[in-house]
């Protein structure tokens, strides 16, 4: 008796041990996984992942996200991605790339994968300084991009294309200099500036649904710099920086 | 001559015990420059640059933001007191409004080799700060991070206070080119109280300087008046290291471009720069 009393007691313990290490692992989020056999895969069973500091995934490897996946971003995390992207989330399980703590930004991610196009459906992406998509393609579908300071930064990207995404809460939703973007029943409303057209930026498609911004529902470059008043050389914000 | 004896001995208790009470409310704030284990740190700053614009320019402004992991180690002490330190720097982030992705890509690389070594006295004053590879020399429009660090970096009283006591420090700064700013810091101690067995004080930290044109320079800033400084330090007395700083700084300026011909009068400059420990 006193045998099975302790045995009781001793598995009473090792279950309470095993719930609270599942419970601390819940609670600081699965590391960001290492490239296995070229491929960095985040898988729903594992969700949350919390990203800390920056990663590359480098342009041999896939960077794969199965629908609900979510990853909380430290104030130092980063995601640059140079190989092939595919971030699946789907309508009813969508992929979160959000802060660890809501008041603090994280820098954002940043597509790089020239090789082949990306593709990245059902996502959110929320409290990021700045997503960009550099020199690359690829298509955006149903994704929300929600208070960040840019929201979407396209840069010298041929061919991108935004199907019934919704950018809201952003400082600059959408800025597109040097590239080519496509917009499908795109939203762009509630944010401070709408869509910045830069030098040698081209929008194709409906823009019917960009309204309600703050100060600019879409600005160009081009238009701004044929306004009678002169702008500040952007060497000079560069010297007052370098001074403080 | 008891009664002699008796006076002489009362009026020495009542000198010994003035002593001692007035030793209790001094404060010795020194940091350890001898002993120091290494320490973390996170430098950030938040620059907003505007100008509200006129029948000529745009109103336009900048945002920019670095934030800095680094580590503290303590590579030598001198028998005067002081000790020579390297900040090593582990990670950075850096973001601005008014950068390529390419050009804020290339400032967080050069950054984060931007490891940088000092002589520091127990007063906290720094001297001969020094970036270790000369080849990482930031040139003249690119960030630097030690003036950064000093105008967070407290400066310490050369002899003890008392709560509510002044004192007042200057230091040059090495800005851009040859050019040095004499910067003029003033302190308080608000505060000292028990942590968790550690003894910390709140000192109130402000700080004023002028923005010379440097008229050597292409490029010339002029304030109109003093940049001022406000902020509060927290400084771990039982160990003599820094807990925490911060300063919020203000300035107007009239920018002068001298290769573009331009001049643009009353540029608002606000910057926030917190130094943290992370021990």
């Amino acid at each position: 008796m006193i045998c099975m009393n302790s045995l009781i007691r001793s598995s009473f313990k090792v279950l309470a041990s095993v719930a609270m290490f599942a419970g601390a692992s819940f609670a600081s989020g699965m590391p960001f996984p290492a490239a296995e056999n070229g491929k960095v895969f985040l898988e729903a069973k594992n969700s949350p992942y919390e990203l800390e500091q920056g990663v590359v995934v480098a342009a041999t490897d896939s960077f794969v996200v199965e629908p609900g996946v979510t990853v909380l971003m430290g104030e130092f995390a980063k995601l640059m991605l140079q190989g092939t992207v595919k971030i699946l989330g789907s309508s009813d399980k969508p992929v979160v790339f959000c802060g660890a703590d809501s008041a603090v930004n994280w820098n954002g991610f940043h597509v790089m994968s020239s090789a082949s196009p990306f593709v990245i459906k059902n996502l959110v992406v929320e409290n990021a300084f700045r997503n960009t998509v550099f020199r690359s393609s690829g298509t955006f579908e149903n994704v929300r991009f929600v208070n960040n300071y840019y929201g979407l930064w396209i840069d010298e990207s041929p061919d991108v294309s935004l199907t019934r995404c919704n950018m809201s809460n952003n400082r600059y939703a959408l800025s597109v200099r040097a590239s080519r973007a496509v917009l499908n029943e795109t939203s762009i409303s509630q944010n401070v500036y709408g869509l910045y057209i830069e030098t040698e930026g081209k929008i194709e498609g409906d823009t019917d649904l960009i309204r309600n911004n703050q100060e600019s529902d879409i600005r160009s470059e081009v238009s701004d710099l044929k306004t009678s008043k002169k702008r500040i050389r952007r060497n000079v914000w560069h010297n007052i920086e370098s001074f403080f | 001559m008891n009664f002699i004896k008796f006076g002489a001995f009362s009026a020495l208790s009542i000198a010994l015990l003035t002593l001692c009470s007035c030793e209790r409310n001094d404060f010795h704030l020194v940091f350890n420059t001898q002993t120091v284990s290494p320490q973390s740190f996170i430098l950030e700053s938040t620059l907003n640059a505007s100008v509200p614009g006129d029948s000529v320019t745009m109103p336009e402004s900048m945002r920019t933001h670095v934030s800095v992991r680094s580590t503290m180690n303590l590579l030598m002490s001198y028998d005067d007191g002081s000790g020579r330190f390297e900040m090593k720097i582990d990670s950075v982030d850096y973001n601005s409004d008014k950068r390529s992705v390419d050009e804020f890509r290339n400032i967080q690389k050069y950054l984060s080799i931007q490891n940088f070594q000092f002589k520091m006295d127990q007063d906290g004053v720094v001297s001969d700060p020094t970036i270790e590879n000369a080849l990482d020399m930031p040139s003249e429009d690119e960030l630097n991070l030690i003036p950064l660090f000093l105008k967070a970096q407290p400066l310490l009283p050369e002899k003890p206070v008392q709560l509510g006591e002044s004192w007042e420090r200057q230091i040059p700064i090495h800005g851009k080119g040859n050019s040095t700013t004499t910067v003029y810091k003033t302190f308080t101690l608000q505060d000292v109280y028990l942590k968790d067995g550690v003894r910390m004080a709140k000192i109130h930290m402000g700080m004023k300087y002028l923005e010379l044109p440097d008229t050597t320079a292409n490029f010339q800033l002029k304030s109109k008046d003093y940049v001022v400084g406000d902020g509060m330090v927290l400084f771990d007395v039982t160990h003599g290291t820094l807990t925490s700083a911060e300063m919020t700084i203000i300035a107007q300026l009239d920018v002068c471009d001298l290769i573009a011909g331009d001049t643009i009068p009353s540029m608002n400059v606000n910057q926030k720069i917190t130094l943290r420990n992370l021990q």
